[in-house]
């Protein structure tokens, strides 16, 4: 390349650089005028363009610079960034396979296609790629290499079980091949062992972990530390590992858990290793108890204070000796609980370790009842404080049914908060980024009411619990467990932009939003006010979906990175990181939420109908992982009792892998009834790449066979109005079904129409259409209309013409019973989503034309009476929901909210005045989501009508 | 309460012990990469299969010409219900023995926040980090941090 042509390329790099693309493309343009054949040029330009998403001139671009099987690194790379763009990794993989066959002495170029291929899972071909580098450049990394994408392979979920020992043996033999002995290095090492284990040659693999070199590799990675753990309880070496940990316990003065638990397992081994233990062996475990008895007390009494292993593991040999019925003392457990509570009482973290171990009953019951009253002491300092805070918790772990009465209850909540407000003095100096300590207090007050709320079905409760956990929080800014009890008070308070802003404060990010953002967008459309074109949730779904893209970009050049490295132990976790992500469930319950609300917000026109047809299907394939953290939700309702969590769910049921899957199948049934695409039509069409296609044998039938089936576990995961829905959904698309077939027009007819809108673009005409087109036009002569004659109209099913009816009847009843906002709000967005799924399944047949053509009036004229009773109903509870909006934010109104909680007011702090703010906001945001929804539904009727 | 060492598919579990603690924002990659370049040196804090505490460490990577290699520690929490348990000091102590004897490290550094007193009465008092330096507006919000460190030259 002539210097003079590179310092014109130059600016096109550093425009790249700066994502200056449009300026990028004008430099690519000028440069191009000269040299019109620059390949590298080119390549250029296709990334500018694909970077501003426009994505068919890029395309076209692409197409022929592949064509012409570049070599070059320069273009390789910029063409690895187009294609990636454009979702084509399969041609990324091709291009380098094709540039490194025209240089096979090229290591760099061999290095980029096994990356290519381990970018997306193709372990196969990268196991070929390696072998054959290694023979070419013999570096035994490359052997490596090929030794670890055989392991790979042998663990994709996708390959047959007898292939895997073949593959197994094969990357062992490998090894044995390879000059240098695996111990070089320790994650090459990691690898043998692996392969050791993943064969079962546990005696073998224990060989090489403890001769002199195994330890001192051991000894510095965990890594292979915890493979020669697991290889122990695999050789059935318990008893081995237990005297193991009893010496590092004792002399290195271990405290990791994981060595007490090795003496535990040892301790009953005898017994829990068979199913008939002989009258020998008990006696043995009866000896090994009273050994690691003596062991626990011993590192209690030298720890004392600094450390909870030593007692907790007296607490865990009890209860396990208990279990076995080899307990010689009834009240030991009792004894030792009550110990430990005496000794770390004070500590926050004391009723999570107890927990496990308080489920006593009878007499025992009785007394760890009267001694939990006795520990109930004035909490004076902050440690006090913390154990007062133990003895609540412990206590309220304890209350029967019997005692969950309103009237108890209601005593438990003021003493909850008189010593909560008292508690505050506490901290009263602590700087504000520092919790209270008597935040538990709050949350324990918080657990009361709502569990007053629970028993009573009186909303007051909620009001009282909303004002004081409010103020709790502006004392305690950092609480986020406060903040999530918020977040679900608000929202079964009908506020949803409380909570919304709850759950901004406490700045989800990264990650977090797999994990966390289920608690604003979990059936995020019925808070939505998206038909009047507030976008909000749709952002927000779009936002938490960010950590899903990141994923794929990231993670899997995260593994390619520890192939270049030779990180073998890490890859694993890689791989099975970005598998949890890229499949995690909360991301599909999220698509599926932008959906619902999109198909409220927009035109329901071919580019929505297309676009989400295409994508429910692949996400239909998928093998969901659940991701959603429930447990930082606080939890102290008494045992046996549903948590918290539970009952402040804003609508009964939790979404889970079936309701996804119900979901899944009444849109994808919903769109490709509207939809003109047929598979055909949109493999042609298609840009990206298709997802791997699954493993599961389940997921092997024809499509509308899949979408047909129905699981109870679909049903489980529904609330009542949800499953009508499903039924209704259902019974419409197998009502209308042949009606949309009968009008769809052939694929032929469509291709020609893709093709002739293309041909109206710059360029080229788009992959595979002139074969396509070429293909269809022999076999059907262009002439594929169907029947003249259109199937029989058919009565629409009754479900269909009562599904609204029946919404109505349910929206009364809870209009007449307990009138909770999340529950008319639920039953509303379904009877909207009823109305518009209607309008989704009808499109097709609004132009006059398409009726008369394929002489449907009939069936046309059975559409008017379903849409107006739906549009009555829906228009019924618009006007219910703007009466309650204009009843809830009046001074009366502010005034009851206020008084639900006048007993627990005090002059300074939580007071009239404060509780009066609470008041107007949660009424202010009730009044706007409750307008908000009526006049959405009165603009989808409008849209629709 | 057991310390081992971290992995990638504790990224969720360690996120959640931020939401607390860490007003920083650490992206996925960078947790990654800490992962993938030194996994030796970070730890998670595991309770009743929860984790709790976890420390994120790494090996300074441009070395002055006269700099000896030193080890630094990116980020440690732990919850507050499992603080005054001695947890951080293990993460520490785990991490700190880990760059001394793998990386040869002579030293590790870290920053606190100047308002952070819970954590400057550890690093120093406990542990006996020293300050070497103060950082104006260290922090994204501003904040000055202190920078200090510890020499393992001893501990080797």
């Amino acid at each position: 390349m002539s210097s003079a042509l590179d310092r014109q390329i130059k600016p096109i790099y550093d425009a790249l650089e700066t994502h200056s693309n449009k300026s990028a493309v004008v430099q690519c343009n000028k440069v191009l005028k000269k040299h019109p054949n620059n390949i590298l040029v080119k390549a250029l330009k296709a990334l500018a363009l694909v970077r501003q998403q426009k994505v068919e001139e890029s395309l076209v671009l692409a197409d022929e610079i592949l064509a012409l099987k570049p070599t070059d690194d320069a273009v390789l790379t910029a063409m690895m960034h187009v294609l990636r763009g454009l979702g084509r990794h399969s041609d990324i993989i091709a291009m380098f396979e094709n540039a490194y066959k025209q240089n096979p002495l090229n290591e760099d170029l061999g290095t980029q296609t096994f990356f290519a291929n381990v970018r997306v899972g193709n372990w196969k071909a990268a196991q070929q790629i390696a072998g054959k580098m290694h023979k070419q450049f013999h570096d035994d990394r490359y052997l490596y290499w090929n030794v670890y994408s055989a392991v790979l392979q042998a663990n994709d979920p996708s390959t047959e079980a007898a292939l895997r020992p073949v593959l197994l043996k094969l990357a062992l033999r490998l090894i044995s091949q390879c000059q240098t002995p695996s111990f070089y290095s320790t994650d090459r090492f990691y690898v043998h062992v692996l392969i050791l284990r993943d064969l079962q040659l546990y005696d073998e693999a224990f060989a090489l972990l403890n001769d002199e070199i195994g330890k001192r590799i051991c000894a510095i990675s965990l890594a292979c530390d915890e493979l020669r753990r697991e290889i122990a309880k695999l050789r059935g070496a318990v008893k081995d590992e237990g005297d193991h940990a009893r010496e590092r316990i004792l002399e290195k003065q271990d405290r990791n858990w994981l060595e007490f638990l090795s003496v535990l397992d040892a301790t009953f081994w005898d017994i829990s290793s068979t199913s008939e233990p002989s009258e020998e062996a008990i006696a043995t475990v009866k000896e090994q108890i009273v050994k690691s008895r003596e062991l626990f007390t011993q590192v209690g009494k030298e720890d004392g204070l600094k450390d909870r292993s030593g007692p907790l593991a007296l607490l865990e040999l009890a209860k396990r000796a208990r279990v076995y019925g080899l307990s010689s003392d009834a009240s030991e457990l009792r004894t030792l609980v009550e110990s430990y509570f005496s000794q770390f009482g004070d500590k926050a973290c004391c009723y999570e370790d107890l927990v496990p171990y308080v489920d006593f009953e009878g007499e025992e019951f009785s007394k760890w009842t009267s001694f939990l009253n006795t520990q109930k002491q004035p909490a004076d300092t902050t440690p006090g404080l913390r154990r007062l805070i133990n003895v609540f918790k412990l206590q309220r772990y304890n209350l029967t049914s019997g005692e969950l009465t309103p009237e108890l209850e209601t005593e438990r909540a003021a003493e909850y908060v008189r010593q909560y407000l008292s508690g505050l003095a506490l901290g009263s100096n602590l700087p504000d980024t520092e919790l209270q300590p008597a935040d538990d207090l709050a949350i324990l007050a918080g657990h009361a009411y709502i569990t007053l709320w629970k028993l009573t079905g009186e909303e007051s409760h909620l009001h009282t619990a909303a004002s004081l956990l409010d103020y709790a929080s502006s004392r305690s800014r950092q609480s986020y467990q406060i903040r999530l009890l918020l977040i679900r008070i608000f929202q079964l308070l009908g506020a949803p932009s409380l909570a919304l802003e709850q759950y901004r404060l406490m700045n989800v990010k990264q990650v977090q939003t797999d994990t966390l953002s289920h608690l604003i967008l979990t059936r995020a459309s019925m808070w939505s006010l998206a038909p009047l074109g507030d976008i909000t949730y749709m952002s927000e779904c779009m936002e938490a979906s960010q950590i899903y893209m990141s994923n794929s970009q990231e993670t899997a050049e995260f593994v390619a990175r520890a192939f270049s490295t030779e990180k073998y132990s890490q890859i694993a976790d890689f791989i099975v990181f970005e598998d949890r992500l890229d499949n995690s469930l909360q991301r599909d319950l999220m698509k599926i939420e932008h959906v619902r609300m999109r198909v409220a917000n927009e035109q329901l026109n071919a580019d929505l109908v297309d676009m989400e047809l295409i994508e429910l299907k692949f996400i239909f394939d998928r093998l969901h992982h659940d991701n959603r953290d429930f447990t930082v939700i606080p939890n102290y309702q008494p045992r046996g009792q549903p948590s918290l969590n539970e009952i402040t769910l804003p609508v009964k049921m939790s979404p889970g892998m079936g309701w996804l899957s119900a979901y899944l199948k009444i849109y994808i049934k919903g769109f490709q009834l509207a939809s003109d695409l047929d598979d055909t039509v949109e493999d042609k069409l298609l840009i990206g790449d298709r997802p791997k296609p699954s493993a599961d044998p389940e997921n092997q039938a024809p499509l509308n066979e899949r979408l047909a089936i129905r699981k109870q576990e679909e049903i489980d995961d529904m609330t009542p109005e949800e499953q009508l829905f499903y039924e209704y959904a259902s019974a419409l698309s197998g009502w209308l079904a042949p009606y949309h077939d009968h009008v769809r027009p052939p694929p032929a007819a469509l291709l020609a129409e893709a093709a002739k809108a293309n041909d109206l673009k710059p360029g080229h005409p788009l992959k595979n259409l002139a074969a396509a087109q070429a293909a269809n036009g022999s076999t059907t002569n262009g002439q594929s209309k169907k029947d003249d004659e259109p199937p029989a109209i058919k009565e629409p099913p009754e479900l269909i013409s009562k599904v609204f009816d029946e919404l109505k009847a349910r929206f009364d009843a809870e209009m007449n019973g307990q009138k909770l906002p999340s529950e008319l709000l639920h039953i509303a967005s379904i009877t909207q989503e009823a109305f518009l799924f209607f309008a989704l399944e009808t499109v097709r047949f609004k132009q006059a034309s398409v009726v008369k053509i394929h002489k449907l009036g009939n069936l046309v004229q059975s559409f008017k009476s379903i849409r107006e009773r739906g549009q009555e109903v829906l228009t019924q509870m618009a006007d219910e929901l703007s009466k309650l909006a204009e009843q809830v934010a009046t001074p009366e109104g502010r005034h009851k909210f206020v008084q639900a909680s006048s007993s627990i007011q005090t002059d300074t702090g939580f007071h009239h005045d404060y509780v009066l703010n609470v008041a107007k906001k949660v009424t202010d945001s009730r009044k706007q989501t409750f307008e908000g929804i009526s006049k959405g539904i009165r603009k989808v009727i409008k849209n629709h009508s | 309460m057991n310390i081992r060492p971290a992995r990638v598919e504790d990224l969720p579990g360690m996120q959640a012990c931020n939401l607390q603690n860490l007003p920083e924002n650490y992206t996925m990659k960078y947790y990654m990469y800490h992962g993938l370049t030194w996994p030796q040196l970070s730890f998670v804090a595991e309770d009743q299969g929860r984790i709790v505490g976890y420390i994120l460490a790494k090996m300074e990577e441009d070395l002055a010409d006269d700099e000896e290699p030193h080890g630094h520690v990116t980020s440690i929490s732990v919850l507050r219900s499992h603080r005054r348990l001695g947890l951080a000091k293990r993460l520490m102590i785990q991490s700190q023995e880990a760059m001394a004897t793998i990386y040869r490290a002579s030293y590790v550094s870290l920053h606190v926040r100047k308002s952070n007193r819970a954590a400057l009465g550890l690093y120093r008092d406990t542990l006996g980090f020293t300050v070497q330096d103060i950082e104006k507006s260290y922090y994204a919000d501003g904040e000055d941090a202190y920078a200090m460190r510890l020499s393992l030259k001893q501990s080797q």
